[in-house]
């Protein structure tokens, strides 16, 4: 039997740049100590995995999550806040530079048309849990829904956003 | 032309409780070995990691206004909105403690007795400051600002409870 540190510390040693690269391709910043993170929420799982396709796929989960986690803490701090009229009239306004704002320009425009042509509960509980981190139940509760149904909103409203970018040619390639 | 629900039960439910960090890491394996789960985890990743960026590479002139105009004609922006109300509850319990503090108030007898110190009509006359600051704020710290709208919570709860005893 192998040491199960022994075995993460070769994994690390034979994932870690994949994971990197992943990693660089979805975080603007730092996707070395998200790396770290991930590291040691495996670690901390501990989970068994001896076939290493099953392993690459936990890695990715797990990446995955902490993906999500971090942008949903970062859009907290700013300005989807404002996803309204006033964001757009004022974007529209700015002069931008490169061709990244022009792309950051151009997602914000759809997401924020996108969310308008939802039915306001479905953009309501994207915003609440990107935005403001408010938890499922706790917008179930708000809505007066069940909380399976806030989730299934919020995954129809995610899933319009991903065709919408897609149509725009705004969407990313998978590793 | 409609896409078929998907098979893993867990793909619409437990899951999206699992990527936003609802419930603990036990999920993960599941998800991992689940294609549906794996595919919704992709699809969630994916997009909040487009969507978040550009919202948050978004223009100085925005980055920089005030709390309370960020909220205007937006639905669901609560911290805004909140802090309007703060300031407006803090200035009705404000003229109240003051009305009160005038009725009571004696000089053998100060009301404040009667209160934990600060007075009230102090505690209310800080709110509407701390209210007005937390208005004028730039919101480049949320956590800061939802500590700071906690105390202002807790101070206001206070000042209810106090003028609700006299
Ligand atoms: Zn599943």
């Amino acid at each position: 039997m192998q040491d199960p540190l022994t075995s993460l510390d070769t994994r690390i040693a034979s994932y870690h740049d994949q994971l990197i690269a992943f990693l660089r391709k979805r975080v603007a910043s730092d996707p070395e100590e998200l790396a770290q993170e991930v590291w040691l929420r495996i670690h901390r799982a501990a989970p068994d995995l001896p076939d290493e396709a099953a392993f690459r796929a936990y890695m990715y989960t797990v990446a995955r999550r902490l993906v999500i986690d971090r942008h949903r803490r970062q859009a907290a701090r700013l300005e989807l806040v404002s996803v309204d009229g006033q964001t757009l009239e004022r974007l529209s306004q700015w002069t931008g530079g490169p061709d990244r704002d022009l792309e950051a320009r151009e997602v914000l425009v759809v997401v924020t048309s996108t969310l308008e042509q939802m039915s306001p509960e479905m953009a309501q509980v994207f915003r609440w849990r990107v935005l403001e981190d408010v938890p499922f139940k706790v917008i179930a509760q708000r809505q007066g829904c069940p909380v399976n149904t806030a989730l299934a909103r919020m995954h129809r409203a995610v899933k319009k956003l991903s065709v919408a970018l897609a149509d725009a040619g705004l969407v990313r390639e998978d590793p | 032309m409609t896409t078929p629900p998907s098979p893993c039960h867990h793909a619409e439910t437990t899951t999206l409780l699992w990527l936003y960090g609802e419930i603990d890491d036990q999920h993960a394996a599941h998800v991992a070995s689940c294609p549906d789960c794996s595919e919704v985890a992709r699809l969630h990743a994916d997009v909040l990691s487009l969507a978040a960026p550009s919202l948050r590479e978004t223009p100085e002139p925005l980055a920089g206004r005030p709390l309370v105009e960020v909220s205007k004609g937006g639905e669901g922006v609560s911290l805004g909105w909140t802090l309007g109300a703060l300031a407006v509850a803090a200035t009705v319990l404000l003229a109240i403690g003051v009305v009160w503090m005038g009725s009571v108030e004696s000089p053998s007898e100060p009301a404040v007795v009667r209160a934990p110190h600060p007075s009230a009509s102090e505690v209310a006359r800080l709110l509407v400051e701390d209210a007005r600051d937390l208005e004028a704020a730039s919101f480049d710290d949320l956590e800061d600002l939802s500590d700071n709208l906690e105390e202002l919570s807790d101070d206001l709860d206070w000042l209810e409870e106090s003028l609700a005893s006299l």
